[in-house]
This record gives C-alpha cells, sequence and structure tokens, in this order.
C-alpha cells in the first residue's frame, strides 16, 4: 500500500470550529507541565514532548507574524 | 458525517471553550493490519516488512479493540498489504466494530482497500455491515495506475467500483497517491469518478522508502504548486460536478518540509484553521456546487500519540518503522505480551 498513514478516516468529521492561539498555547502549556512530570529515563516520551512544544512553538510564531503582517 | 456534507455551516464558532483537551487528548486513530499479503505488487509500496505469519486471531484482535477503546479510541482503520484477501476475518471484524458502534456511536470504522477484489457479492456483504468509509486507492488513468500497480489492475478496480452498491458508493474514498507521472491525470479521475456516484477524493503525495521506486515522487515545490492548483480550482473543473469532496494530506513524519512549504505558500493558511469533534486540523476551502477542497494539517507528529499502526502479528509502531524488513525489532512492543498503554504518549 502507498503511504497515507491512515487514509481518508472517513474525511472531515461535521462538527468543528476555528482553531485559534488560544489551542496552540494551551497545547504548549500542556505540554511543558507534562514534560516537566516525566522521568529523565522515559526518553522516548520526553522526545515526543519536546518535539511537540517545538512544533507548536513553530506554529504559533507562523500565527502571530500573519497576525502581525494583517494589522 | 465527510466533507461536504455540511454544506454552509463551514467557518462557524460552536461556542464550545477552547480548551488543551482538544489537542493533548485527541482520540486515537488505530489502523490495523489484518493481514501482510497483498495480490499486487506496485511499485510505490512502503511495506518492507515481509513477514506473512503469525496474524492475529478475530479474537485476539476483538480484545485489543476493546482495550483501545477503553483508552479513547474512537477510530479503527482495517488495512493490510490487502484486507480483502482474508474477507472473513476483514468482515468479522468489521461486523465486531458495528457492534461496539451500537453502544459507542463516536467510534467510526473503514476499510482500506486496492479494490481488484471488491467484487458485488462482498460488495454487499460489506453494505450491510456499514462501514463510515471504505478507501479505493486509484492512481490515475489505466495506463498510470496499471504502470503502478500492474496490467489490467484498473479495470478490475473501475469495474468493482461501477458495480458498488449505491449505500457503500457514498461512502467511498478515492485514494490517489500523487506522483509524477499521474499528477495531471487527477482532474479526469475525478470527472470519471463522479459519473459512477463516487464523489469523495483523498490526495498523498507519494514518499520514497528504502523499499520502493524513488523516481515516481514530486518534488515538493510540484507537490505544493499541485496543491494550489487544486484549492484555485484550476485542476477541477468544480463548476461540471456537484457535491465532490476532496482531501489533501501530508503527513508529518515524512513529509515535515512539504508542510513548511504548504504554509510559506498560505495553501495551509494557520489562521484559518478549523478542527473536527475528532482534533483533526484543517483549512476548508469551499468550490461551487456544494464541493470543497480540505487541506489536512498537523504541526507535530501523532504517532503514538494519537495515531497507532498495528501489524498483522501484533507488533506496534509508527508508519516509517513498517518501512522495513526488520520491522520487529523497530517496533515499540508486541501487543501478545505487552499492553498498548505502555507506549503511548
Amino acid at each position: 500500500m502507498a503511504l497515507g498513514f491512515s487514509g481518508s478516516n472517513g474525511g472531515i468529521q461535521e462538527v468543528y470550529r476555528q482553531f485559534v492561539l488560544a489551542d496552540v498555547d494551551a497545547g504548549i502549556s500542556k505540554y511543558e507541565n507534562l514534560l516537566q512530570r516525566i522521568p529523565e529515563e522515559q526518553t522516548n516520551v520526553r522526545n515526543f514532548y519536546t518535539e511537540t512544544i517545538k512544533g507548536l512553538t513553530e506554529l504559533r510564531q507562523k500565527m502571530s507574524k500573519d497576525l502581525e503582517s494583517s494589522i | 458525517m465527510a466533507v461536504g456534507f455540511s454544506g454552509s455551516n463551514g467557518g462557524i464558532l460552536d461556542g464550545r471553550k477552547i480548551s488543551e483537551r482538544d489537542i493533548v487528548n485527541r482520540p486515537l486513530e488505530v489502523s490495523y493490519f489484518v493481514n501482510n499479503i497483498c495480490n499486487l505488487r506496485c511499485k510505490h509500496c512502503y511495506v518492507g516488512y515481509e513477514e506473512k505469519n503469525g496474524a492475529l486471531s478475530v479474537q485476539e484482535w476483538t480484545k485489543l479493540f476493546d482495550r483501545l477503546i477503553d483508552l479513547g479510541a474512537l477510530t479503527f482503520g482495517n488495512v493490510g498489504k490487502e484486507p480483502l484477501l482474508s474477507p472473513e476475518k476483514t468482515l468479522d471484524l468489521l461486523k465486531y466494530l458495528k457492534q461496539r458502534k451500537q453502544k459507542n456511536p463516536r467510534l467510526r470504522f473503514g476499510l482500506v482497500t486496492n479494490g481488484t477484489l471488491l467484487e458485488r457479492s462482498l460488495a454487499e456483504e460489506i453494505a450491510g455491515i456499514s462501514p463510515d468509509y471504505v478507501d479505493v486507492s486509484l492512481d490515475g488513468t489505466e495506463k498510470e495506475h496499471d504502470f503502478i500497480r500492474g496490467q489490467g489492475n484498473y479495470l478490475r478496480t473501475i469495474a468493482n467500483l461501477r458495480g458498488l452498491p449505491k449505500s457503500l458508493a457514498q461512502k467511498v474514498f478515492i485514494s490517489y497517491t500523487l506522483m509524477k507521472h499521474n499528477k495531471d491525470s487527477f482532474g479526469e479521475i475525478v470527472e470519471e469518478m463522479s459519473n459512477f456516484g463516487l464523489t469523495k477524493f483523498l490526495v498523498s503525495p507519494y514518499v520514497p522508502t528504502p523499499s520502493s521506486n524513488g523516481s515516481l515522487a514530486l518534488t515538493n515545490k510540484q507537490t505544493v504548486d499541485f496543491y494550489q492548483e487544486i484549492v484555485q480550482g484550476k485542476i477541477i473543473n468544480f463548476s461540471r460536478l456537484e457535491g465532490v469532496e476532496v482531501l489533501l494530506k501530508s503527513d508529518y513524519d515524512s513529509q515535515k518540509p512539504l508542510i513548511d512549504k504548504l504554509t510559506e505558500r498560505r495553501v495551509i493558511d494557520v489562521n484559518n484553521l478549523l478542527i473536527d469533534n475528532f482534533g483533526v486540523i484543517f483549512n476548508r476551502y469551499p468550490q461551487s456546487n456544494g464541493s470543497e477542497v480540505v487541506v489536512n494539517y498537523m504541526p507535530f507528529s501523532e504517532t503514538l500519540s494519537r495515531a497507532i499502526r498495528i501489524s498483522h502479528d501484533g507488533y506496534v509502531s509508527g508508519c516509517l518503522e513498517m518501512f522495513h524488513k526488520d520491522y520487529p525489532k523497530r517496533a515499540k512492543i508486541n501487543l501478545r505480551n505487552r499492553d498498548i498503554s505502555e507506549i503511548l504518549v
């Protein structure tokens, strides 16, 4: 099979709302809190949280930049 | 319900308080390989793992499904190399998920197939179970499809698609792996399939792997151009069609540079993202006659947090590990002797 992770999964579901900066901030905050509680030896989990925070921080920068340029 | 059925409801805030729940505790998506065998030898197949024996039984799978549902899994994709080479097991597992869905209506389950074995009698059985979706692979025109999947397979799949019961046809996503040689045919395929009542399309850019043919891949720029032209309505003539849904996907683990380019070019518009009730983040681009294009977006990896893949013999890992022959060594655990909760992050 060709790569596409889980396929369509049935597409986008009916109920949705805007995904905004506050979601990203909440995500960063949550993962930072979680990271602090993960023991050093659990490297896989720590790496995952670290990468997630990095990804969300990048997204935050992109969103802020766009907001600034639109003002 | 999938893209497009909600008509003009797009972009409306539902008033729900923004919560970290949405991004941290999103429901698990499970892809389970019901087998590791296939009747085709596709040039773009990413599965490098070759073990065919040792498949989990129906009882082992259902026990595992129960555990995953307890842990919050809501999406179950029945995949394989080709799941319809194990029709009885596939039907049994779909039926089981259907039963579970009766208790938990948010559960969704589907099937991913190359379509060559989806003959009328089997399609009727599947329609009777009423899965939420069926992904059928189609990689271009007859010449393009057969170049990848082998001679005669386009006509086999098309014959089966044309014979689908209407109730199942409505749930089919035509799964199009985007490559150099087939990118110019996508518009034609959408029109042709729409004539059969097939109106949902999933586009995934081909990702080269150690076991597949790297020369098939588009550059990131070509893919971004293609996505942009789809969004702008330049590739599909939406005015001639009705209610077409096109889902453009990208995978964070293997395509981060592509995702960055899509955001740079504003094909992914980070300030107009939407989120559905399964935690999928996306941009929605309405087109004429009730059609729409959706661009899927993820700012970080979902592997083992939201998305897990289970091989036919019970190994769990992300998708990328399955590229390799020594997949069991790369996998995190085997669910025959360990609990899934040990590796979820």
